[in-house]
């Protein structure tokens, strides 16, 4: 596989003093989620140096959308966030549309609203249980997955798939919502908003987790922002900032809904701030279902689709900010794919949160930022 | 669309139209004002854009970052194309969060041409210390050097590895894999 010439980890690190001692957290490790390989210097059980080794799962997306034309890339687009497939889609394909001027039905824009959102409840609920999992919190993988598992009906329901769903085209979706998809949707959301009631009483109060979380792994807003930080894990540093507010894209300026941001900076705040997503995302659908107006769910496109210029796009998935980076020189084929992940930036952040904490710190921290390797590597 | 970002593009969307959106003309007067020859320019996704020669990047860069009005403290993503003749061009994406009241979140996109036979340009993780994974991203696959980068290695591919892949003349080494399909006994096709 990769980097075998440093698996001491001497080149990135430099050699231990007498004391340290270098750990390989990783490839295979049950809190990296994929293969995510973590190089830590530790003194006893303190950790004072981390690196993130990245690219075991390398597929060059890159290349492949520059050899395919832009239809054809965006089934790849879903493997790159497996469990946020709709968000990667979006940033995709939304970059295309601007390329090309390709005017979105508003019954198109509330679909993608809709499950762009769901999404993020899907990928929250995945995040809840694993990060708890990781902190030795099996009962809660079980609940969250429960409801995950409703959810992921609804969308097979909708698309066929359960996670890669190849849903979003150039200029609206694939199909249009099925008979009964509001009221599935709000029966649902209802049980969800009961059931997280309950998994805050389980779980957000425990003294065992709060022990845990609380006071590791701080970061502060100027880092925040100096180190590219997006989605909660900026929000959890106390800076406001969401693409979906900042630079409002589809129809997010209707709806009405705050952004949850966090005190502290700590592993705790970033979890607070996802929690409080869940309820933010239950009202945007809920306004959404409320609002759709009738109408296509896909617009006029030109049958071939010359790409001409360069354009950039910004979606907001649950990780942080996708954004996607578009150029074409007037074929159907892209000229140049760029796909800007959340969590490959984020990793940088190992070092800053991780020094001065515990090995075992080390573990709330990862699951605190929500990595999804797929994402990393491409 | 949405009808915010259709507000956001210029009339008539011609390169170098001279009518900018009422919230971007601040920084397009501060950049005319400092840099007279930079003629920045409208994108059609509602991106400002400005090419700068590779020799001034970290002057400019640090003038984008320091400035009062302009104040972009935030890199959203470092990434380069190859233009096969003409170069490569390295993109930066720029925004603006700031802590201070006055939110309204500019947004800047810098490019830099690099010549093919000379592929280096300043690095900026000493302005934007997140710029170190994109350039090192960057270098694994265009093969563009970041000077002053502190730890300029490959990042997705393995170390032993050839050439840079999103490069157009790069040429897969490795053995071709015919692709072979047979039809099952029996199969109705």
């Amino acid at each position: 596989m990769a980097k075998t010439s440093d698996v001491l980890g001497e080149q990135q690190l430099g050699v231990p003093a007498e004391q340290e001692l270098f750990i390989n957290m990783g490839p295979q490790h049950p809190s990296t989620h994929g293969v995510l390989r973590v190089l830590l210097k530790v003194d006893g059980e303190v950790v004072t140096d981390a690196k993130a080794d990245i690219g075991y799962l390398h597929r060059c997306f890159e290349k492949i959308a520059e050899r395919r034309t832009v239809t054809q890339v965006i089934p790849y687009t879903d493997r790159t966030d497996y469990l946020a497939a709709i968000t990667s889609e979006w940033a995709f394909v939304m970059a295309a549309e601007r390329l090309m001027d390709v005017e979105v039905p508003e019954r198109a824009e509330y679909i993608r609203v809709i499950v762009g959102e769901l999404q993020r409840i899907a990928s929250h609920l995945l995040w809840f249980g694993t990060f708890a999992l990781d902190l030795g919190a099996t009962t809660v993988f079980l609940y969250a997955f429960r409801e995950r598992e409703k959810l992921l009906d609804i969308f097979q329901k909708l698309t066929g798939a359960r996670m890669l769903y190849n849903y979003l085209r150039i200029g609206g979706a694939r199909n249009d919502l099925y008979d009964g998809f509001a009221d599935d949707v709000r029966r649902f959301l209802d049980d969800l908003e009961d059931r997280l009631h309950e998994y805050h009483t389980l779980f957000t109060g425990n003294r065992i987790f709060e022990s845990r979380v609380k006071g590791i792994g701080v970061l502060s807003a100027e880092d925040a922002i100096k180190y590219g930080a997006s989605g909660p894990v900026i929000r959890g540093s106390g800076v406001p900032y969401d693409v979906r507010k900042a630079h409002p894209y589809s129809v997010y300026h209707r709806f009405d809904f705050g952004i949850p941001i966090g005190k502290d900076g700590d592993v705790y705040s970033r979890y607070l701030v996802r929690m409080q997503e869940f309820y933010e995302s239950i009202g945007i659908v809920r306004q959404a279902l409320d609002q759709i107006p009738a109408g296509d769910f896909i617009g006029k496109v030109p049958r071939r689709m010359r790409l001409e210029g360069d354009a950039y796009a910004r979606v907001e998935s649950p990780r942080g900010e996708v954004g996607v980076y578009i150029v074409g020189r007037g074929e159907e084929n892209a000229w140049r794919v760029h796909y800007r992940s959340p969590c490959f930036t984020h990793l940088q952040l190992l070092g800053p949160l991780g020094v001065g904490g515990l090995v075992a710190d080390m573990v709330a921290v990862i699951g605190s930022i929500d990595i999804v390797m797929g994402e990393v590597d491409r | 669309m949405a009808e915010r970002e259709d507000k956001a593009r210029p009339e008539g969307e011609t390169a170098g139209a001279q009518t900018f959106p009422e919230e971007i003309q601040p920084v397009v007067d501060l950049l005319n004002k400092h840099y007279p020859d930079l003629s920045p320019a409208m994108r059609a996704d509602g991106w400002l854009e400005v090419v700068v020669d590779r020799q001034q990047s970290p002057e400019f860069f640090r003038f984008l970052r320091d400035t009062r009005g302009l104040e972009f403290d935030y890199l959203s993503d470092v990434t380069a194309v190859d233009y096969e003749d003409k170069g490569f061009q390295v993109v930066y994406h720029l925004i603006s969060i700031g802590l201070r009241a006055d939110r309204t979140h500019r947004r800047l996109c810098v490019k830099i041409n690099v010549p093919r036979d000379d592929a280096r340009t300043p690095s900026v993780v000493d302005i934007w210390p997140t710029a170190n994974f994109h350039e090192r991203e960057v270098y694994d696959l265009m093969g563009v050097v970041f000077e002053g980068h502190p730890d300029l290695r490959r990042i997705l591919l393995r170390e032993d590895w050839v050439g840079h892949p999103l490069r157009k003349d790069y040429v897969d080494r490795r053995p071709p894999r015919p692709r072979v399909v047979e039809k099952a006994p029996g199969s109705w096709r």
